[in-house]
This record gives C-alpha cells, structure tokens and sequence, in this order.
C-alpha cells in the first residue's frame, strides 16, 4: 500500500515538474511579446519616431542601412507568379528594398480566402505573436486598438504623405480615415477601395424581351410583368414551364443575385443606417418601406415566379439556372456579366443582357444603396521602431514609378502583380474611368490616347466586336452601354444612397450583428415564402430593437452627433 | 436445393435492395466529382451535368499536372500520413500495453488511465494550443502536424481493450519460458491483435489524410500545407457581397469547378485505395484454439 502511494506521488510530480517546465518556457519566450508593450519599449520607439521627425521628412526616403520589416499576407486564390518568383522574391519586393530601403519579410501566409487569413490572423492576434505590420477588417481593428497592440500613426502619417496619396487618402473627405481612427488618434491606414462598384442594377435578358414583345423595365410594375412572364410564358421556348421570374439566393443580399436593388426601388434601404426626418440616424432593416417590398416578394413567391428552393441556393446554385438559360431577370453588381453571364454565353450564343438603372416603385426615382466601401486597414504593430514605413510604401505603391511600369501595377498574362504588394488602395473611380475611356475609344475605334493597361482592356474587348464571345462579359461591363454607364448615370443623377454611418463598429455591433444578421434572415425568408403573413415584420420590427438593435441606433446618433463638430 | 421460406426470401430481397440503394448513394457523389472533372467547364458551372461528362475534356488533370501546388501539396500529406502513422502506431501500442495491465500488476494504472481521459473530456481551447506549439518552435514544419495529435487517446483505449481480451495464459506462458515485457509485447501481443492494428491504423490515415484546420493554422507558408488545407483553400467561395475592383479579375476562378472536382477525386483516390489493403487484417477468430482450458 504504502509504496502505492509513493508511486502516485511520484508520478504526480513529474506531471507537475512537466508543467512547471513547460510554463517555464512559457515566461522565457513570452518575454519577447510581451516587451513589445512595455512602457519602456513604447518610449523608446515614441522617442526614435520624434527624431526621424526632426530629420528632413522625405514621404519616399531611403532607410540607410535598410531596415526589416515582418508582414503577413493574403495569398488570394487568383494570385500567380512568374516561373523563378514567389511572394518574397518579386519585383515589388525588390523595388521596396531598391527604393526605400525596406526589406519585406513574410511572418507568415495563407493562401486561400479572407476567412481564412482572418483565422489564422486571429490566433495570431490572440496569442500576441503578430508580424510588423498586416492587413485587417474593422472588427480586429477596434480590438486591436483597445487591447493597445498596434502603434499610433497619428504622428508620422500627414507628414509623410505625397501629393498622391494625400489626394487618395482624403478624396472622401477623410471619411476613410474617420473609420480608421479611436480617441482622436490615426490607428491603420484604410484601404481606399470603390463605394460604386458595389451598387446594384437591374439586369434583364434582352432576347428574351424581345421574344416575347415585352416593353424595356422602367418602372417596378414592368419589373412584375417581365418577371411573370418570364416564369409563365416559356421564354425559353422548350415547352416546360421551367424558368424562374426574379433571381433571388439564399442569403438575400449578394453581389449576384441580390436584393438590394428590389428593396432600393420601394425606397427602402437594408443593411445601412439612413437619416430620418429628424435628422437623427435610423436602421434601414425596420422602415416600413420593407415592409412593401417584402409583401410584393412574397406575392411573386406565390406566383412561383422565385425559384421555390431558393432558400437553400447559394450563389453558385442560382448561376447554374442563369448558365444553363433558366433565368433571366435579377438584381445584381456592375461585375456580374464576368460571372455568371459569361458562361451562360459561352454554352448559348443567343444569350443577350442589358443592364437598366433601378426603377422605382413611385413617381421618385429608386436611389441605389452604397455600403461604406472600406473592409480592410493596413496597421503597424506597437513598438515597431519605424511606423512612418507604412506610410512610405503606401506612397510608392501611388507613386508615378509603379502607375507606369506594367510589371508592377498592372496584369499580365493573367498574372495580377499588384497583388503583390503589401499595401493597397485604389482611387475609387478606377473601373468607372476605364469604363469612360474605353468606351469612348470603342464608339471613336481610337485607341491611340490610351494607356497601356487600358489599350489591354481595349484589344480584349476588340475580341468581341470581331466576333469572338470571349470578351463578351468584359464588354457588357466596360463597353458602351454597359454596366458602368449604368453607375455614370446614378453619379449624374445622384441616385446613391450611401451609408450615413463609417465608424469603427460600436460594441452592440461587434455583439449582436451576427444575432441580428440571423434574425432578419430567418424572418423575411419566411415571409417571402409565405411560411408566415406579412405582418410577421412588425415582430420582426420589435425583436430587432429588442435584441440590440434600439442600443445600436443609440450608439450610432451618438457618433453621428460627433461628427457634426 | 434448401428451401427458403417465402417471409425469408422477402426479408432478403429488401435487404439487399436496401444494402444496394445504401451503396449507391455512397457512390454516386463521387461518380458526379469524376464526370464534373471530365466535362467542360461552362457545362459545370451550367449545372449541366450529371453522372456523365458533358463537353467530354481532358483540359483540368492538364492543368492539375503544369500546376505545382497541387503535387507539392500532395507529396507534403504523403509525408505527414507516413511519419504521422509510424509515430501514432508506436505510441499507441506503447501506451496500451502497459494500461491494459491490472492494477494489481502495474499499481499506478488507474491514475495514469485518469491522465489520459482527462485529455479527452476536456481541451486547452485553440490559442493555448497554438501558443503551446509556437513554444516548442516545431511552427511551419511537418512536426506541427505530427507531434499535437502523437498520442490519440481514443486509439489507445480501442488497443488496450483488445489487448485484455488476449487470452491471460499466453502472456503468461511467454513470461514462464523467460520472455521479458518487450518480447511479450512484441511477439505475442502485436502478432495477434492485428484487427485492432489495422483498425486504429485506418483511423489515424484518415484522420492525417483529412486534417486541415491546423495545416492552415500551423504552417506559415503554402507550399507547406497538407493536401486537404489546399483543398480547403481552393474549394471556400470567396465572398462576393464586397467585391472590389482588383477582385473583379477572380471571377474567373468562381466557374473553375471542373478544375477543382479533379483535384478532389485526385485527393479522395488514394484514401479509397487505403481500405481494400487493410481489409485483409480484419479477421476474426484469430487466437482460436490456442488456449486449452
């Protein structure tokens, strides 16, 4: 008995000296992280960023002796590289030593999605171990900022900018860098990225139209007829009655199908904060506007005009009916003839698409919505000696240098190389200008005054006009008529509603959006579907307040009375 | 000529029926990822296809073979299935043998059996984990992917389980004609327990071969990933609520799925082959007769 005891003992010890050697290490190699955020280390890099203040600030200067600095990145799915390259060796990351003395190292990647980077970037965040500096979504920003992680760039960033970027940074004026900004201090650089390449349109198959003698949609009540007869008139021509009006997937909002742009054309405006009469900020999700919308959508359901299934569709799903020439009406982004329209075309050469501007349901034309385009912050992490350094490879990822040199900014042989860099950011209007220029080259058929990025575009879409539908797609979206002379009319005509709120998420945001998110799915797909009436949206109305959406509205007003100041 | 009495025969009738349909619908997915690889790619993305390829083409293993990620992919799994197995085999059976002893043989049993189990009901949570290997500096290295899960407690319990079903007298009657605890082990208790080898063996193949989640986590660069982590990466659909215009040039890749159903046939192959090999060690009746009592 007794040495049963003893063995248990001794076996218990050891697990124990285990541990302790384990922990033991622990306090060893957290030392490393942990110094990163000690007062002394922030004072000292305070100190050193105060004097590189004091020398001559050059927004493109050279590090001499080059400096280090860790980054981790997105390898997206579409990204490739020339035989011999990779994402540490290439002409950007040569360019960043060459230039600004900066030698661009890899923590780590992950090649795949977004999700998937945020993953691996959150354990990273959660266990202090982050590289100099990363790309970021809103919500780990805030964090980020709170837990005191990342360095304040309020210092080095309007000293160091060029020109360019300034003109970049605040073409919004500054609302991008607002989103990027706590307690009054510049946290990340955005990611200027477009807020009309997102809006919607309406998107009509036009030998189809035709086929049936159907008048082109201007308002909502031509929208109906198109949809119904879509459904009910075999537009297809093969007897059955197997093609849907209205294109709609299981998410509702989405870039193909959504339906924004049907809830936009009764004046309603989900998923953004609008201002109300007072002037004070409300939820688009609970105006009574969608409560009409949603009435008609239910209606057209029941009509088996909305694919009955169309509750467990994704996406893909919706685009095989497109593809393989079942649908033919939807609500979608300027983007969508690249995808799924192509294919459609490429299996049956008949197909034709014409995008409309959204019609509205009354005598006041339909605004289309805009969500606050920037998703993703570039950060520094605190304690890194040089935080300006972010800020002088934004400069030169603008500079004139890299908008000249092919190889650098733009594609080739399906090679996107910008890509490679490790910063981003694009002037907003960028596939509205292409759009501009090259449609007025195609109606001229004068390339010459184009730039050799866009006289790229020009020869592909030439493809199409001599015959070859693999261009098809680019042309519906470029070319004359196409889905960006769609937007170049919503600009003329300002028929934009754009988000009234672009603060970093409020704390009952980061809490219950996914809650609220799942709430108004789950509730507008039953009444689409007729599983519950239409007054099922009051309840819906008071469950939203209820379960965070009054404290949200609250916090919202609460920013947008500061930003009046 | 037996006869079969009719309530028999209508019994066996549905069996099978139900036994063929329950096959079937076991195959029939992976006959679909097979046609979809074969067919072109518009016809893919049509919806168009079904068990058969429609727009017959070659054009996806072309560009599977001109593609390196996917061998490099491939060859890092066959490492990690080879050196993962070898360990997991030899530390399970190292644990079993002396757990499946009494405690009145090896007193500290029980506590050590509680150590183990106490791994199983309850976990560190994902960031310890990450951080306990960060530590031990095995990050983006095949080790990460072996030495976390070197030890599968749930294999362990199956072998020591079988190990004590193993007649006593012939533990016995090894040790009384001088075997020590290894030979015992070696060329008495190993030799007879292979269905339960064979068995925790295809547990821990699979469970290598389908891993992806600490590929993504663990290894810091692509090239290093597992097959299925590179699957994963190429199978997730990109978010298409916020696309920005530099994204616009992905939509190409969203129709690819002929490309993508090569890649997972090709994935899933090897995996299928496993099982008709190891079919062979799941016999019974295996130390039949060699007690007499």
């Amino acid at each position: 008995m007794q040495s049963r005891i003893t063995k248990t003992w001794i076996a218990a010890l050891t697990l124990a000296l285990l541990a302790t050697a384990c922990s033991g290490k622990e306090q060893e190699n957290a030392g490393e992280p942990s110094a990163a955020v000690s007062p002394s280390a922030t004072a000292a890099a305070a100190g050193s960023a105060s004097a590189s203040a004091e020398e001559a600030v050059n927004p493109l200067g050279k590090y001499d002796p080059p400096i280090e600095m860790s980054f981790g990145k997105l390898i997206d799915q579409s990204m490739k590289f020339k035989e011999g390259e990779s994402i540490e060796n290439n002409a950007w990351t040569k360019l960043y030593e060459e230039k600004l003395g900066i030698k661009v190292e890899f923590d780590w990647t992950v090649a795949g999605t977004e999700d998937q980077y945020f993953q691996k970037l959150n354990v990273a965040v959660a266990s202090n171990n982050i590289p100099d500096s990363f790309m970021v979504n809103a919500q780990t920003l805030a964090k980020l900022a709170e837990a005191g992680q990342i360095e304040d760039l309020t210092p080095v960033f309007d000293k160091y900018l060029t020109p360019t970027t300034k003109e970049l940074y605040y073409a919004d004026g500054g609302n991008a860098l607002r989103a990027a900004t706590f307690d009054g201090k510049l946290m990340a650089i955005p990611n200027i990225s477009s807020e009309i390449d997102s809006t919607s349109m309406l998107w009509v198959r036009t030998d189809w139209l035709e086929k049936l003698k159907l008048p082109e949609p201007k308002t909502m009540d031509d929208v109906y007829a198109i949809s119904e007869a879509f459904a009910k008139q075999d537009p297809d021509g093969n007897g059955k009655a197997d093609t849907y009006g209205l294109g709609v997937d299981k998410l509702l909002w989405d870039g193909f199908p959504g339906l924004e742009g049907f809830f936009n054309g009764f004046h309603a405006y989900p998923n953004m904060w609008v201002p109300d009469a007072s002037g004070k900020l409300v939820s688009g999700n609970v105006q009574p506007q969608m409560k009409a919308a949603l009435a008609k959508l239910q209606e057209m359901y029941k009509a088996g005009q909305i694919d009955k299934e169309f509750g467990i569709k994704d996406s893909a799903k919706v685009a095989e009916s497109l593809i393989a020439g079942k649908l033919g009406l939807y609500y979608g982004q300027p983007w969508t003839p690249l995808w799924p329209m192509q294919d459609g075309k490429n299996l049956d050469p008949n197909m034709e698409w014409k995008a409309y501007p959204l019609p509205s349901v009354d005598a006041e034309p339909a605004k289309t919505q805009s969500l606050f385009p920037i998703k993703q912050y570039f950060v520094v992490k605190k304690g890194f000696k040089h935080p300006e350094a972010l800020v002088k490879l934004a400069n030169i990822y603008k500079s004139d240098e890299v908008a000249n040199n092919q190889e650098l900014y733009s594609s080739k042989d399906g090679i996107a190389f910008f890509k490679y860099a490790v910063t981003a950011g694009s002037d907003p209007h960028q596939n509205l200008n292409a759009y501009k220029k090259l449609s007025a080259a195609i109606s001229a058929k004068d390339p010459s005054g184009l730039s050799p990025s866009d006289k790229a575009g020009y020869d592909h879409i030439q493809k199409y006009l001599n015959g070859d539908n693999v261009s098809w797609g680019n042309y519906l979206v470029f070319g004359p008529g196409s889905s960006y002379s769609i937007i170049d009319q919503y600009l003329t005509d300002k028929r934009i509603q754009y988000d009234a709120f672009f603060g970093a998420p409020t704390p009952a945001m980061t809490e219950k959006t996914a809650a609220l998110n799942k709430l108004q799915l789950e509730a507008f797909t039953k009444i689409i579907m007729g599983e519950a009436p239409i007054d099922a949206f009051d309840k819906y109305v008071t469950d939203f307040n209820k379960l965070g959406g009054e404290q949200m509205t609250r916090e919202v007003n609460e920013w947008y009375a500061k930003q009046g100041k | 000529m037996q006869h079969i009495a009719p309530s028999r025969k209508a019994f066996l009738v549905a069996n099978y029926a139900f036994l063929c349909l329950l096959a079937v619908s076991c195959v029939l997915p992976l006959v679909y990822v097979l046609a979809m690889s074969f067919s072109s790619s518009s016809a893919a993305a049509g919806g168009l296809v079904t068990l058969w390829p429609v727009g017959f083409t070659t054009k996806s293993y072309e560009y599977i073979l001109e593609k390196p990620a996917f061998s490099q992919a491939f060859l890092v799994t066959l490492e990690r299935v080879a050196l993962g197995t070898a360990v997991n085999m030899f530390l399970s059976i190292l644990t079993a043998y002396p757990l499946s002893k009494e405690s009145t043989q090896f007193k500290p049993r029980t506590f050590y059996a509680w150590v183990f189990v106490f791994t199983i009901l309850f976990s560190g949570g994902l960031i310890p984990w990450y951080v306990t290997i960060q530590w031990t500096g095995i990050n983006d290295t095949i080790w990460a992917l072996i030495l976390p899960g070197a030890v599968p407690v749930f294999n362990i319990i199956l072998l020591l389980n079988f190990f004590r079903k193993l007649p006593r007298e012939l533990e016995e009657s090894a040790f009384i004609d001088g075997a020590g605890h290894w030979t015992t082990l070696i060329r008495i208790f190993v030799p007879l327990s292979m269905p339960a080898m064979a068995t925790i063996m295809l547990l821990t193949i699979v469970t290598h071969w389908n891993s992806w989640f600490d590929g993504l986590i663990l290894m810091n660069k692509p090239e290093h990933y597992p097959l299925s982590t590179y699957l994963q990466t190429i199978m997730t659909q990109m978010n298409l609520t916020t696309l920005t215009a530099e994204q616009m040039e992905d939509l190409a890749n969203v129709s690819d799925r002929t490309a993508k159903a090569a890649q997972l046939f090709l994935g899933a192959l090897p995996i299928l082959l496993v099982y008709p090999f190891l079919q062979r060690f799941f016999v019974t009746g295996i130390v039949m007769g060699s007690v007499k009592e």
